[in-house]
């Protein structure tokens, strides 16, 4: 028999319905499925993993076998890895089954999502598109301690998309709405409108000339600063790894005292996990606590690792069937006491940017860029242009000491986030202030 | 794995609907990641996924499943999708029986899914990174992977493909500077591990320190992996046949116009020699063939699967792929560029290894602002001096009017054979 040191097995089984229109048409709308199940062990070294699919958990000789297959792999293993013994807390319970939502026919979800669709088509707009999706997952897992932990999650999202067309000119627009949870499309029939007025705009829009200057994020885009910037900077496989700027910052300062970042995994968000992918139930972690690097997110392999007074468990996530990653779930950057007037009129000239087009992060190397949906030129305090493409990067040692002042109104946005899996996460923040940034753009002709 | 039993799911759906069609994949990989220079943990995966379209009076429904205990809810939900969908005006049935032309499928005969075959792949990516010893290597992963797919439809279709993959990636750390390789390829002769050892050591080690550039226009050369990710990737979704349909691509008007400098053309070869997705049939069943869609600098073809095809009142270009929810995607089997070949870093330029940010591109305006990682200023074909930070601002279309040269050899992608692109007076920030 090979040497067991631990093992789990977490079995994920759901279901997936979506409608797609294609301006007013139904293209396509139904259901997938999937089940898989992943039964991972702790060999005499290292980690040994063995994906299956369909599985079921009351059948004791497949648990067995595939309980083998991971540890005949895990013999192969020889960096030696432990996991610290953390309490696996109890989990935050939202309303995140919806069964009435999944009871309702597709028909009646087709017909809410073609007048979201229609809301959008206006003038000047050439194309229009519209997506729904709900997912239905159920999670069972279970540890050689006998522990066993179950959950049922339910997302549901909408996305509506506008092309403006004047003359030769084209521009897009794009508005989404994620949830843990049931969605009544029909409470956000505006995102149709709001979405194409803004791609209409867009065709007026000009691009900003690149260089260093203030900026102002709003909620949207500052999230995205948070995720980027900040949070995959502050997983624990990175900083096991020697490979984030942030590893060997703990307890120092690292930004303006007015920065307080924080991963929580409880929240009623897009990135909710009522336990992680070892069965861990976290709470909210302080990553930046007044500028101070003050906790990292960790997996019970990477706690271990780097130390268990360097964060919490509790941020291991994973794809069905694929091994637990450190990952965010929902990223914050705490309120301030600034007004939105006050941070524009302090900013006086500078840039306004609105809405992400996603980012990306070279931790290691500390450096990170993200895009706006658009934004505005800022000009004695007030904003003036519109600009399109306009995008931003900094080093995150530097640019969190530029933060000099952050609003009071706080807003979360979802999406998804890529680190060899995708996982659904959300993020916010509220406006946000920096004395200096390098903004990109092509207007420097 | 079970079996599925594919006739059985054939002659289930025709209960229901006027076609049927069923499409499953099924693989098998082992994966090994290393930290600290041995092995990590080790990865054994198993699975199918099939995918269902049945086509009930024009009406197409799709369903997928992963797990073959579904099936038979994958088949109703492919009928209700059916109910729920519109007519498809010019629908004029999945694909029959054709002659499809002779040639292999990207499988490695030779290819031994096992830990001491992954194991040697890593020893011979670490034996490369030594070169450079004062990087660190952080880590490093091989999947090995085999595949078969069966394509069969109500109309007599019966469809088989082989297909293997052996993935290689690595990472390296040296005094704050990162470097990143990896290559995939089915055959395993077509890769060579020591050379993305040493290529990631290199760049580690190459990009320390740097200097601070004027905000001015350089000349600049995307490598091949920054010309996939920025420029093929916006170009294929111009393009894409339902892009265009749907009024979500630049080019949807300029079938028959310039939209490249005439030295330039693009065409789609699904069983080039040096491609990485030897494709004869696409997942519908259509027989491939080398498509022309941009020649000498005019828009020729956009690409099509069947199902868009008839709703733009054309025919498919045999470009059907295959998405989670069993709809079909339309992309490149194999898209290769031809344009003015020179030594792109004999002149001086700035070189761009890699970007950060090329996924946040306008996808149809093709307006760009990226990040530079592995970035050089280059001349006589040296990288000279490392490059600290900078951004570049462009759009791919404009790029493509322009007087561009790309390199001898390219690399295979996934979908693409893709060169070294120098690009003329492109804004660096």
């Amino acid at each position: 028999m090979d040497k067991i040191r631990y093992y789990d097995i977490r079995c994920v089984n759901g279901d997936t319905t979506s409608i797609q229109i294609e301006n007013g048409t139904i293209e396509n709308a139904g259901s997938s499925y999937y089940g898989k199940a992943l039964v991972r062990v702790l060999g005499e070294n290292g980690w040994g993993y063995c994906c299956i699919s369909p599985f079921d958990m009351d059948d004791e000789k497949a648990k067995k076998e595939a309980i083998e297959r991971a540890a005949r792999a895990a013999k192969l293993a020889t960096v030696k890895a432990d996991i610290a013994d953390v309490p696996y807390g109890v989990p935050r319970s939202w309303n995140a089954a919806a069964k009435e939502q999944a009871e309702r026919p597709l028909e009646e979800k087709a017909a809410d999502l073609l007048l979201l669709e229609k809301a959008a088509r206006i003038d000047e707009i050439a194309a229009t598109s519209a997506r729904y999706a709900e997912q239905y997952q159920t999670v069972f897992f279970e540890d050689c301690n006998g522990y066993e932990a179950e959950s049922s999650v339910c997302r549901t999202l909408f996305t509506v998309s506008s092309v403006a067309v004047r003359g030769a000119d084209m521009q897009m627009n794009y508005e989404q709405e994620a949830v843990v949870g049931p969605l009544r499309i029909t409470d956000y029939i505006n995102k149709g409108e709001l979405c194409s007025k803004t791609a209409v705009d867009l065709l007026s829009a000009s691009a900003v000339p690149g260089g260093k200057m203030p900026a102002v994020l709003d909620p949207a885009i500052g999230g995205v600063f948070a995720h980027e910037a900040v949070g995959h900077a502050s997983e624990g496989d990175q900083i096991r790894d020697g490979v984030s700027v942030l590893g060997d910052k703990l307890g120092q300062q690292v930004g303006s005292k007015l920065v307080t970042i924080i991963d929580d995994p409880s929240m009623h968000g897009y990135g909710y996990e009522p336990f992680d992918a070892e069965g861990v139930a976290a709470g909210p972690v302080e990553l930046i606590k007044n500028g101070v690097v003050n906790q990292f997110m960790h997996s019970r392999e990477t706690l271990a690792a780097v130390g268990l007074d360097t964060g919490e468990a509790g941020h291991a996530r994973a794809e069905p069937g694929m091994n637990p990653l450190v990952r965010m779930s929902n990223t914050y950057i705490k309120e301030g006491d600034a007004s939105y007037d006050e941070i524009l009129e302090t900013c006086k000239n500078g840039v306004l940017l609105i809405g992400s087009r996603g980012g990306q992060v070279d931790p290691g190397r500390g450096v990170f860029q993200f895009n706006a949906k658009y934004g505005y030129l800022i000009e004695n305090g007030e904003t003036t242009r519109m600009l399109r493409d306009v995008s931003l990067s900094g080093d995150i040692l530097s640019v969190l000491h530029n933060i000099a002042l952050c609003g009071k109104e706080r807003k979360m946005s979802s999406g998804m986030c890529g680190k060899g899996q995708a996982v659904p996460v959300s993020d916010g923040a509220p406006h946000v202030y920096l004395t200096e940034a390098t903004v990109g753009g092509a207007g420097n002709e | 794995m079970s079996e599925i039993d594919v006739d059985a799911i054939l002659r289930q759906g025709q209960v229901f609907a006027d076609e049927v069609e069923v499409y499953v994949s099924r693989y098998e990989d082992l994966s090994l990641e290393q930290r600290q220079m041995a092995v990590s943990s080790v990865f054994e995966h198993a699975g199918q996924n099939i995918y269902i379209r049945v086509i009930k009076d024009g009406k197409i429904g799709v369903s997928a499943t992963s797990d073959p205990t579904r099936i038979g809810d994958a088949m109703k939900a492919a009928v209700s999708s059916a109910n729920l969908s519109e007519k498809i005006e010019g629908w004029n049935g999945l694909p029959g029986k054709e002659e499809i032309a002779s040639g292999k499928d990207p499988y490695d005969e030779t290819l031994e899914i096992s830990a001491d075959t992954a194991a040697e792949y890593l020893s011979r990516m670490n034996a490369g990174a030594e070169k450079y010893s004062e990087a660190r290597v952080v880590t490093a992963g091989v999947t090995l992977m085999k595949g078969s797919s069966v394509l069969a439809n109500s109309n007599g279709v019966w469809l088989e493909r082989k297909f293997t993959d052996i993935s290689l990636g690595i990472d390296a750390i040296c005094d704050g500077s990162t470097g990143y390789d990896g290559d995939s390829a089915p055959f395993a002769s077509r890769l060579n591990p020591e050379k993305i050892g040493e290529q990631t050591a290199f760049y580690a080690t190459a990009s320390r320190g740097g200097e601070t550039i004027e905000s001015k226009k350089y000349d600049v050369v995307f490598s091949e992996n920054v010309v996939d990710s920025l420029i093929y990737e916006l170009f294929s979704d111009a393009v894409n046949g339902r892009n265009v349909l749907t009024g979500k691509s630049i080019y949807a008007n300029s079938l028959g116009t310039e939209v490249a400098n005439p030295k330039i053309s693009f065409s789609d070869s699904p069983m080039e020699e040096a491609g990485d997705s030897w494709r004869r049939f696409d997942t519908e069943g259509t027989p491939t063939k080398k498509l022309d869609i941009v020649k000498d600098g005019v828009l020729t073809s956009f690409l099509y699967d069947k199902k868009t095809a008839a709703q733009a009142g054309t025919v498919t270009t045999g470009n059907a792929l295959r998405a989670g929810n069993g709809t079909t995607t339309i992309a490149p089997h194999c898209l290769t560029i031809s344009a003015p070949r020179e030594n792109v870093l004999e002149r001086p330029c700035l070189f761009v290894k890699e970007v950060i940010g090329a996924h946040t591109a306008n996808p149809l305006t093709g307006e760009f602002s990226v990040e530079v990682a592995n970035a050089f200023i280059a001349e006589g074909g040296k990288l000279n001096r490392p490059v600290k930070k900078a951004m570049l601002a462009g759009n791919v279309f404009d790029i493509l009017k322009g007087e561009i040269t790309i390199s001898q050899s390219a690399k295979a992608f996934s979908g693409a054979l893709v060169p070294q692109m120098r690009i003329p007076d492109l804004q660096v920030i």
